[in-house]
């Protein structure tokens, strides 16, 4: 099919998804249903704002794992003192390192949870990912979609040409 | 001025400098960020477990096995619980002067030395991650295959409180996989910790007491956390790659239409 035939039937789809190997696989079934690669572009979106901190600031958020870093150096501490006062107290030294775990991780997270809170970090990300638009005839518009939703779009927006 | 050096870099051709990941078809190693501090705590938590946050897994199995044999020879643990409990005395004359003389340097060694390596990759991630060179996702041998995949964090992090190194069998780092079993199952029949959580369960919580002793199970808190922690980041930084990978991949083969031109 020549998606260039005749004008009025041109229209473009545009959709969004989540970086994923099933993004690939939709962009090579798009091409053999004869979508040209000329009429696809995928945009990829940034999804936070790039951080202009100094590189030794002492924590760095971009990597994800600083919420839950305090929350481990506290459950192994506890959990330490958990076992080592266990040998003493009736509770014994493995519930208490439970507990001890349990606690720390807990005080730990919810702790860096409200300083980064309060410093107004980022902590949720946006799910969208990536924009695709793909350019193509008003016949076969049906079909697309069917395809981008079977591969997790997260959402399709068509534009219809203009009677 | 912009302008020109990239001109100048089009006639030398350099050759990629840096790169953010290195794998083959057992393991995949990413070069990220790391806070020097958290890393120097893990060190301190158990020599050579900053090591390996900060990309340096061979220096860590070495580390690592440093402190298993001479926190072991020199009684470090049982001086720490002895000392804890308020037996000072006792504390004093189970150590080996010997042995915690040695245990003492390469400890204070190892802290300094994982936060050095720690600024160093820092810098160099920084230079690397700009360069976006080629990121292989796809290794395959006769024995093995390796797939850049995105990986389910919490996931990783459940299956290492199973048991230490599950989550990174699930992340496929076959060479730590192997190394943290084989410690495992040491410290495991060393400190009867399955044996001892089965008569606390039972509500035998004097049994418990005798049966584990403090020198090997001093060691668990450190090396539980440090496997959750530790397969939970290495599944974020596997993510983050993932992405990177994908957005360059459909920046080069995806945006050859003009959007002036479609939109026309």
């Amino acid at each position: 099919m020549n998606s260039t035939s005749d004008e009025s039937e041109i229209l473009h789809i545009v959709s969004s998804f989540e970086y994923s190997t099933k993004l690939e696989l939709l962009l090579l079934k798009l091409e053999e249903n004869g979508i040209p690669k000329k009429h696809i572009v995928a945009i990829p979106l940034d999804k936070k704002r790039e951080q202009k901190k100094g590189l030794f600031d002492t924590i760095h958020h971009s990597d994800g794992v600083s919420v839950v870093d305090l929350g481990f150096i506290l459950g192994m501490i506890l959990m330490l003192l958990g076992v080592i006062y266990g040998y003493i107290l009736p509770i014994g030294p493995i519930f208490l390192a439970f507990i001890g775990l349990l606690l720390g991780f807990g005080i730990g997270t919810f702790t860096k949870y409200l300083y980064l809170k309060r410093k107004k970090t980022n902590i949720t990300e946006s799910k969208t990912e990536v924009i695709l638009t793909i350019k193509c005839n008003q016949a076969n518009v049906e079909s697309i979609q069917d395809i981008l939703w079977n591969h997790n779009a997260l959402g399709i927006g068509v534009k219809f040409p203009d009677n | 001025m912009k302008q020109k050096l990239s001109t100048l870099n089009e006639q030398v051709h350099l050759p990629q400098r840096r790169w953010i990941f290195s794998s083959n078809s057992y393991a995949g190693n990413v070069l990220h960020r790391t806070n020097p501090w958290i890393v120097v705590w893990w060190s301190m938590a158990f020599p050579g477990f900053g090591h390996l946050i900060i990309n340096h897994y061979f220096w860590g199995f070495l580390l690592i096995a440093f402190e298993y044999l001479v926190n072991n020879l020199g009684h470090v643990n049982e001086a720490i619980y002895y000392s804890m409990i308020g037996e000072i005395t006792k504390s004093k004359s189970i150590l080996h002067v010997n042995w915690t003389f040695l245990y003492v340097l390469v400890y204070a060694f190892s802290m300094w030395d994982c936060y050095r390596r720690s600024i160093e990759n820092n810098k160099v991630y920084e230079l690397a991650n700009k360069e976006k060179g080629y990121i292989s996702t796809f290794q395959f041998s006769p024995l093995e295959i390796n797939i850049l995949e995105k990986k389910e964090p919490i996931l990783a992090c459940i299956w290492s409180s199973f048991g230490p190194g599950l989550g990174e069998f699930y992340l496929h780092k076959l060479p730590y996989f192997l190394v943290s079993l084989s410690w495992w199952l040491v410290v495991i029949f060393c400190s009867n910790i399955y044996e001892g959580v089965f008569h606390s369960m039972v509500g035998e919580i004097s049994v418990t007491k005798d049966i584990v002793p403090p020198q090997w199970i001093l060691f668990i808190p450190s090396i539980y956390c440090f496997s959750m922690y530790y397969s939970y980041t290495l599944a974020i930084e596997n993510n983050k790659l993932f992405e990177k990978e994908k957005a360059m991949f459909l920046v080069q083969r995806y945006q050859e239409g003009d959007l002036n031109e479609l939109y026309k």
